[in-house]
């Protein structure tokens, strides 16, 4: 969730290239040089994601409030600072539940309001991150037979996928985000429970990860991170889980050579004063990277304004890089 | 003043990648002094599919007659063998596309079919009318050659380029238009007139061998360009 890059706007660009793979070939010793290929470049153009709100505070009211420990009149000030710091976390949670749609499905949905969906449905928008339909469901043949089916073959699916990734971009698979039902799938399993049978370490480690979640190093991947009990508020109140039951996405190492948070700027008013002239008034704006907040005062009636946005992207820079794998075909 | 423009919707675009070619087998070759000039208006490669604009190196090119300036020698290649009489023939949508782009929907003479009557045989240089041009099908109403021609024979232009004297040489290739998609007149600056040749990596190159000698004999010759094409070291 670290930002890496700032852009200036929202949008921004980037450079893609591949490591070498190949071979060289070999020459009679004596001979001239080969020429050999360069390697292919590319470039890649992001846009990102920009979230503006505003709420408006009536001081006529917040005036008369009293604080909540002491009962004293405070001006409502222990409501604003709630009022506001609510506010703000909405916008940070637009980008924690980004951050989980993109890892999830590589696809982000919005309807008429602006409001981010769990699906497609009701989408008006739809924005991309060109996830490749190989890297996705059952991975192109990596899942041959449901998870949930206890004579599957879990381990060699996994190590079919660990093959592939390497040979596709060369980034180890480290880490995996799981829903519910994937813990259970694997200690069902008939080749898993063989092997934790034979292997106290991990068996072990699997009954001390507390409520039989799934042990780090398990079948070669560092780290597995439950992702199960993130959600969202919906607009209309519903929650809404961020990852499914029978998902799981295998990513490498966090880097930057394939992830990225890339933050774009706003340009925050920092006075509403009548000011000498048009530049002036431009030298007053302040700009701010990510996310951004400022508030004014209006006067007829007196009102109080705080707005608030954010401007960002997580730059899933090599799709390629990540498998959202589906487990039950 | 510009500024970076990226419409649409946030997200990821597609990559736009520069594929790197190489032509050249080893590091020997010559460049022409002071370079040329490609005549951006008439120049494109249809087999560089999305990216027709940009000339990929290995592309044969040769000198517009009128204007000294140079564009691609070869336009289509023939998907069928032709018998003489017949009314059509037959090439690439998107070649055919370009045929309608670079010399017209038809025309007298206007075009160049080059290619022997059979496999192996005596390659002719022979003139086409043609009338229509469907760029769907990549199908071309011509007025009868008169000769057969075999399948792979080359289509091209009859202003001087279709005998090619150069190659587009190592690199991502050459653009021909500008940010606004305007064709322009560009350099040349890299004109190969030496070298050892891969071939394999000539844009079009085929598998009729007297085509090739064709090919090879154009860009090699007692007066103008020295390469050495590796095929014929049994590579």
């Amino acid at each position: 969730m670290k930002p890496t890059r700032k852009v200036v706007g929202n949008k921004g660009r980037y450079t893609r290239t591949t490591a070498e793979r190949r071979t060289a070939p070999i020459s009679k010793y004596g001979a001239p040089a080969r020429r050999l290929n360069l390697r292919d470049v590319g470039e890649v153009d992001i846009k990102l994601i920009h979230s503006f709100g505003e709420q408006a505070l009536d001081p006529l009211v917040l005036k008369q409030l009293r604080s909540k420990d002491a009962y004293t009149l405070d001006m409502g000030l222990d409501e604003v600072k709630r009022q506001v710091t609510d506010f703000g976390e909405r916008f940070h949670n637009l980008r924690l539940a980004t951050v989980l749609q993109v890892l999830k499905s590589g696809v982000l949905y919005y309807d008429a309001n602006g409001n981010l969906l769990p699906s497609s449905s009701g989408a008006v928008e739809t924005h991309s991150f060109q996830m490749n339909a190989n890297n996705q469901n059952q991975c192109n043949g990596i899942v041959t037979a449901s998870w949930a089916l206890q004579n599957t073959n879990i381990p060699l699916q996994i190590r079919l996928l660990r093959q592939r990734a390497r040979r596709l971009t060369g980034y180890p698979l480290t880490t995996a985000l799981y829903g519910e039902n994937i813990p259970t799938y694997l200690s069902q399993n008939e080749y898993i429970i063989d092997y934790l049978a034979r292997t106290p370490t991990m068996r072990d480690k699997m009954m001390s990860a507390g409520a039989m979640e799934i042990p780090d190093g398990l079948f070669g991947i560092d780290k597995w991170v439950p992702v199960y009990e993130s959600f969202y508020e919906d607009n209309d109140g519903t929650n809404q889980s961020l990852w499914a039951a029978d998902q799981i996405t295998f990513t490498p190492d966090v880097n930057e050579s394939w992830w990225e948070i890339v933050e774009g700027s706003f340009e925050v008013p920092t006075t509403i004063n009548i000011v000498s002239d048009a530049e002036q008034a431009m030298r007053s704006l302040q700009t701010v990277y990510g996310a951004f907040g400022y508030g004014v005062v209006t006067h007829n009636p007196p009102t109080v304004i705080g707005y608030a946005g954010d401007t960002f992207i997580p730059a899933l820079k090599v799709a390629d890089a990540i498998y959202q794998m589906d487990v039950t075909p | 003043m510009s500024d970076l423009q990226v419409i649409g919707l946030s997200g990821i675009r597609a990559a736009r990648t520069a594929s790197h070619r190489t032509i050249f087998r080893q590091g020997d070759y010559n460049y022409l002094a002071q370079g040329k000039i490609i005549h951006g208006a008439v120049a494109r490669d249809p087999g560089n599919t999305g990216d027709v604009n940009v000339l990929r190196a290995g592309l044969l090119m040769g000198m517009i007659s009128a204007t000294g300036l140079y564009a691609p020698s070869l336009i289509g290649v023939t998907t069928g063998a032709y018998t003489s009489g017949g009314t059509t023939i037959t090439v690439s949508a998107a070649q055919a596309t370009e045929i309608v782009r670079r010399v017209g929907s038809s025309g007298t003479a206007t075009l160049r079919v080059i290619g022997p009557p059979t496999a192996a045989g005596t390659v002719a240089v022979t003139s086409c009318t043609f009338s229509a041009v469907d760029t769907t099908t990549g199908i071309i109403t011509i007025t009868s050659l008169g000769v057969d021609k075999v399948a792979g024979s080359f289509v091209t232009a009859a202003d001087g380029s279709q005998l090619p004297l150069t190659l587009i040489p190592d690199g991502y290739g050459i653009q021909v238009t500008d940010v606004d998609g305007s064709d322009v007149d560009v350099s040349f600056p890299q004109f190969p007139i030496s070298g050892v040749i891969v071939s394999a990596s000539i844009v079009n190159w085929p598998s009729d061998t007297s085509l090739r000698t064709w090919i090879r004999t154009n860009l090699s010759s007692v007066s103008q360009g020295k390469f050495v094409f590796d095929d014929l070291y049994g590579i």
